[in-house]
């Protein structure tokens, strides 16, 4: 059943998804060719006129477009959360509640396609912003090779300056996306169940209030665990800084993530509270 | 002595501190239609959300089959709410493949039939029909379930009194023998020719049980008549 829950979920999903992450490619793909266009013309030694003007026209649109790629994955987010709260704790929530399935199914199949969809987005970004950077700064090639050995370069200054390995913050960053999507999850449930009217702004209400308390304690713990640190130079603080404050995050935050979605199940079972 | 599909044994719910249902005893048999018949906010739709499992009870038990509801007893009991439960996005196709997918005992042939009968195009999207023809399809798809317990929860509320007919006709003719209908409704007069059975449902409790025919028999009126009479105001 849990095959099913997933490929109905997928379903009522990709109406708006897929459609909005074609448009972020095509989109990309059209800022890349801008781009090179912009570095063709401005690296040109006596641009027409026309040239200059039709260049300058385009850098704002590759800027628009920047900045649709970084709200992209905030979008899907957004969708993924609405879907959620329409299926669950609207009328829609009178069908899904009485499928012959458990409840801990239909959280789980919440929580995997929001897991898959945040994959895409993430995928998607790197892939827009490295196609845009790396097409759209060539010159004389297909692809800039230059820029791919700088964003290399980038990641082995920081790994051999502070002794921290890229894949720490990989995992720091993984944490935080599911710990995202599990306390918005709570927040929407909290919210639905506590509030009699006004359930989405209940929901967004909690989910800062959730966070902030994360944060404090992310920030106590992080500042405990530092305290040897202090009794060294500014380097040996500042290194541990790096490593060891991305191993704590991770760490809480997928403890929280994990109680929080036990606490999601359990209101979800024993007090639901449909309109 | 037929099995019971559906009991209640001290049953409470509260929404806070408001009790809806206090302490309720009932038991409904196998093969009848039955009607749960009561004014408003008196505990028709609390008493058939717990026995969908949408709630649970605050004290006492409600059993489906001999068994609190979970998700075994949601695969036997074939549920229609009060609302629109289906998404606008969705054509009614997608609705026929959700049920077929989900419900072992859901007969597509049979949705989809009794759809054409209603002149309900297949491939309209939900959110371009009226409330009435939703409500069709969606009773159309809970009533083409095997199931052995029906909860329609105002099943006749919003549509047209020549649908009307035709969704009784369709509550009767599609039910199992060893499967019981409970119908909630205050339009008494409309659904009284199909009822096997009744329950007056009065504060959260239940004011009476009785067979229809014995019931206008010993008070010489009809079910309507008696509940006017029970309930006046």
């Amino acid at each position: 059943m849990l095959g099913k829950l997933i490929k109905h979920d997928l379903s009522a999903q990709r109406r708006l998804l897929i459609p909005l992450t074609l448009a972020i490619i095509a989109a990309s793909l059209l800022c890349a060719g801008a781009l090179r266009y912009i570095v063709y013309v401005f690296s040109s030694e006596s641009p027409s006129d026309l040239a200059v003007m039709s260049a300058s026209s385009l850098i704002m649109y590759v800027f628009l477009n920047a900045i649709a790629v970084i709200a992209y994955p905030t979008v899907v987010t957004i969708l993924i959360m609405v879907h959620f709260y329409r299926n669950l704790y609207t009328d829609e929530g009178y069908l899904t509640f009485t499928l012959p399935v458990r409840t801990g199914s239909i959280l789980l199949s919440k929580f995997l396609t929001a897991v898959l969809w945040n994959i895409i987005s993430s995928a998607v970004v790197l892939g827009c912003f490295s196609f845009v950077v790396t097409f759209g700064t060539a010159t004389d090639t297909v692809v800039n090779t230059e820029a791919f050995t700088a964003m290399s370069d980038i990641v082995s200054f920081f790994g051999d300056m502070f002794g921290a390995s890229p894949i720490l913050y990989l995992v720091e960053l993984a944490a935080t996306s599911l710990y995202m999507t599990v306390i918005l999850f709570l927040a929407i449930t909290i919210g639905s169940i506590i509030a009699k009217k006004h359930k989405v702004l209940a929901s967004i209400g909690l989910y800062y209030a959730i966070s902030i308390a994360t944060s404090l304690v992310t920030n106590i713990v992080g500042i405990f665990m530092m305290i040897p640190a202090l009794f060294g130079d500014a380097e040996t603080m500042f290194v541990s800084t790096v490593t060891v404050q991305p191993l704590v995050d991770s760490i809480i935050y997928i403890g929280f993530a994990a109680a929080a979605y036990i606490l999601t199940g359990s209101l979800m079972k024993n007090k639901l509270n449909l309109p | 002595m037929s099995e019971t599909i559906l009991e209640a044994r001290g049953l409470f719910k509260s929404y806070g501190a408001e009790p809806v249902i206090r302490g309720m005893n009932v038991s409904l048999p196998a093969g009848r239609i039955i009607g749960l018949l009561g004014p408003n906010g008196s505990g028709k739709t609390t008493l058939i959300k717990l026995a969908a499992g949408l709630l649970t009870p605050t004290s006492g038990e409600i059993l489906v089959c001999g068994t609190e509801p979970d998700e075994k007893t949601r695969a036997l009991v074939s549920y229609l709410p009060e609302r629109t439960y289906l998404s606008g996005w969705m054509k009614v196709t997608d609705a026929v493949n959700y049920f077929s997918d989900f419900y072992a005992d859901f007969d597509r042939e049979r949705a989809l039939t009794m759809m054409m009968h209603l002149g309900i195009n297949p491939a309209s999207r939900l959110r371009t029909l009226s409330k009435g023809t939703k409500e069709k399809v969606q009773l159309i798809l809970v009533m083409s379930r095997r199931a052995r317990l029906y909860l329609l929860d105002e099943p006749i509320g919003g549509v047209d009194p020549a649908a009307r007919e035709y969704i009784l006709r369709t509550i009767i003719s599609n039910y199992a023998e060893n499967s019981t209908v409970l119908i909630s409704t205050h339009l008494i007069s409309d659904i009284e020719s199909v009822l096997d059975e009744f329950l007056f449902i009065r504060d959260g409790q239940i004011a009476m049980q009785s067979p229809a025919d014995e019931a206008r028999e010993k008070y010489g009126m009809s079910i309507d008549g008696l509940f006017r009479e029970v309930y006046r105001c």
